[in-house]
């Protein structure tokens, strides 16, 4: 291998060729040649310092702090989702008990089937003791939304 | 607690840090807040390192660390070992990075935009790499931020400076080995082609 050949492969070659413990062409030539042991070696230094360098830049957050941040960071989340769960329940207890009310004819006339005075009547509902209830009356005097939450 | 982590000797052996986070994984999957904060110490700084030579900008490195932390206690359960830890945890770094690089992006975008619109307004525009690294390789961590393309970079970092073996990047890169080694020659080049520049005493010395 001569110079001009080794000198296009340094630029490409690892790290270990260029560090000459390697048994490749590269590397004998490396030993044996001085200006591309000079080319190489410094090659070497400057990677390596370029790697120090970035190494040494530390976080500028400790990683106590960070931790704590991230504690925070969960509970925030995990709170959005308490408060989320609850209200995608009631709207699809609403959903499914509108869905399974009576279509009333277009014109707005009552059903045929229901008798002809309705006396709007709210139920009483004894929620279970670890939970709340509010009663929602609909225009329908057949059908009320009791959520329980 | 005290965080326990000794960074300095696994930031320079990837394999080391694997093999030393192994138990605490299993421990931290099963719930163990003790093992989570554990693991969090031996993999803070390579965390950190990463979005460093992700971002290029040491306050991006900081956020995106801290992304990378929340989404590991979101996300840890489901690492099924297939992989590395450290290959797994090197993919949420780096797609927390590509986030806020987008992210950033946008805003550069609509700061032009503003610029553009009411050019009175100027904004100054400083070079954070060159006051932080100012030292005799600040060409060079110019020229791997500015001038590497993002794939190269990533490679070069990855394998020359940090010590992983192409195989390893391109199971973290999602690359063939061999796409690793054509990144890794072209920005090795481009790195060396620089050292050279800075050196003309080199070029010199085959002509005596």
């Amino acid at each position: 291998m001569n110079c001009t050949e080794a000198r296009e492969r340094i630029l490409e070659a690892d790290l270990a060729e260029l560090r000459e413990t390697g048994d490749s062409a590269l590397s004998k030539h490396i030993r044996l040649c001085a200006p591309c042991r000079t080319m190489a070696g410094r090659i070497l230094r400057d990677e390596l310092a370029l790697a120090r360098v970035l190494s040494e830049v530390p976080p500028r957050v400790e990683v106590e702090r960070a931790l704590l941040d991230k504690r925070r960071a969960a509970m925030l989340r995990r709170r959005r989702w308490t408060r989320l769960v609850p209200a995608l329940a009631a709207a699809g207890l609403a959903g499914v008990l509108l869905t399974q009310a009576p279509i009333l004819p277009i014109g707005g006339g009552p059903p045929a089937s229901l008798p002809a005075e309705v006396l709007p009547v709210t139920p009483s509902v004894d929620p279970p003791s670890d939970r709340s209830v509010v009663v929602f009356e609909t225009d329908n005097p057949n059908i009320v939304i009791i959520w329980l939450y | 607690m005290a965080v326990q982590s000794d960074p300095g000797t696994l930031l320079s052996d990837p394999q080391q840090l694997n093999e030393a986070v192994r138990p605490l994984v299993w421990r931290a999957q099963a719930g163990d807040e003790e093992a989570f904060t554990r693991l969090v110490g031996w993999c803070y700084q390579q965390i950190h390192r990463w979005a460093l030579g992700l971002t290029g900008d040491p306050d991006d490195a900081d956020d995106v660390t801290q992304e990378v932390l929340v989404a590991l206690h979101w996300n840890l359960r489901s690492f099924e070992q297939r992989s590395r830890f450290t290959t797994w945890l090197y993919r949420i770094t780096r797609n927390s990075a590509l986030a806020l690089l987008r992210k950033r992006q946008r805003r550069e975008r609509r700061k032009r935009q503003a610029r553009h619109e009411n050019p009175g307004q100027t904004t100054e525009e400083t070079d954070r790499l060159e006051s932080l690294y100012a030292s005799d390789v600040a060409e060079l961590v110019r020229t791997l931020f500015q001038e590497l393309p993002d794939r190269q970079r990533d490679v070069f970092d990855l394998v020359d400076l940090q010590g992983h073996t192409p195989t390893e990047v391109a199971e973290m890169l999602d690359m063939k080995p061999v796409t690793v080694r054509a990144h890794l020659h072209r920005a090795r080049r481009t790195i060396r082609t620089a050292i050279l520049d800075r050196h003309p005493e080199i070029a010199e010395e085959y002509h005596r």
